[in-house]
């Protein structure tokens, strides 16, 4: 691998912003697999490997804060196209709960079972109120075949109330297994899905998902010869930050890399202007390790 | 059980007034798309058209 010098003096190549978002991606990855720790989630490497079969490589699903550790990343989930979208939606100051980047590869790459990110963000991140979204940025395309979430229209109004209690430590398993807590029964899955039917979110990349903390929503295996890959931004209301000592059904808070819960990764995020000052100014893989919102940049705004 | 979501939710988002403040990408049929829905795609939002500048 070229050394970071030796990326500074180079000419930069001529990329588009998805393509220079596509090889930061590529970084966090071969990153991640060299940093990954047996099969749970850890803090050092901040990311969480797929489930292993038998026969198949090893390989990471997630790659967690990306905007901590990328300026690049950083600045494509501050970009005022999505930050201004979001504060329309939620109707106040946002800042960004959690980030990472899912992969999901060709013919191995396994799914994620029902859910609504809520359940988990109130009962283990100790989030008041269903006041949040997610905004995936698509680095591949993103087809019914290779994984793309397939999400319940309509689903977001109605509440789903999961069965069971939290295991300690569930997000060490949850990120990476077949979800056991936190998803509908069997009956309210039918309700829901038979009331509404299914959309499969399908796109190019350079494409932005937006969906409501509360829709449900889920992804089937890769089987497929295309991988996936997704950059997840999850935007919470400025006025519904985690609040108490413990979240209501879990004894301690998920890590702060899966969920914010520090006062200055809690501030209101600044747009930035990309187009003002493109996404190349950083070099692409150079890891930032800045901590809050980095200094202001030419394009950003209050 | 499966019941309409009414509290504490505040939804659809009431008026969007922040939009008026911090500027407003999304449409009156994107919202209204998103507010029926739950999710909305908005397509090409970083355009293979941006070009970085060092294409230029």
């Amino acid at each position: 691998m070229a050394s970071v010098g030796a990326r500074l003096s180079a000419p930069l190549p001529a990329r588009t912003q998805v393509e220079h978002l596509i090889a930061e991606a590529d970084t966090l990855y071969h990153r991640a697999v060299s940093a990954a720790n047996g099969d749970k989630v850890t803090l050092t490497s901040r990311s969480v490997t797929e489930p292993q079969r038998e026969g198949a490589p090893p390989a990471v699903r997630s790659v967690f804060a990306p905007h901590r550790t990328s300026l690049l990343i950083n600045r494509a989930q501050r970009d005022s196209r999505m930050v201004d979208a979001a504060r329309q939606i939620l109707d106040d100051d946002i800042f960004i709960h959690q980030s990472r980047v899912n992969f999901q590869r060709a013919i191995h790459g396994t799914g994620f079972f029902w859910h609504s990110d809520i359940e988990t963000w109130m009962s283990e991140d100790g989030l008041p109120q269903p006041r949040a979204l997610s905004q995936v940025i698509l680095l591949s395309r993103n087809r019914a075949a290779n994984g793309a979430l397939m999400v319940v229209p309509g689903s977001h109004r109605f509440w789903a109330s999961c069965p069971g209690e939290t295991p300690e430590a569930n997000w060490e398993t949850s990120l990476k297994a077949a979800q056991q807590y936190g998803t509908p029964t069997g009956e309210q899955l039918e309700t829901l899905v038979g009331a509404f039917g299914i959309n499969y979110a399908e796109g190019e990349p350079g494409d932005v998902l937006m969906f409501d903390c509360n829709t449900l929503h889920a992804s089937a295996n890769n089987l497929s010869p295309e991988g996936r890959c997704n950059v997840f931004g999850v935007f919470n209301a400025a006025s519904n930050r985690a609040v108490g000592d413990r979240p209501p059904a879990a004894s301690t808070f998920r890590p702060e890399h899966i969920a914010s819960r520090e006062t200055q990764w809690c501030q209101p995020s600044r747009p930035v202007d990309n187009t003002v000052s493109p996404l190349t100014s950083t070099p692409v893989g150079v890891e930032m390790d800045f901590h809050g919102d980095p200094p202001m940049l030419h394009g950003e705004r209050d | 059980m499966v019941v309409p979501q009414v509290d504490p939710v505040v939804w659809p988002a009431e008026g969007c007034t922040a939009a008026a403040a911090h500027g407003h990408p999304l449409g009156d049929a994107e919202v209204e798309s998103y507010a029926k829905n739950g999710y909305l795609m908005r397509r090409q939002v970083f355009s293979p058209e941006e070009v970085s500048q060092s294409a230029m």
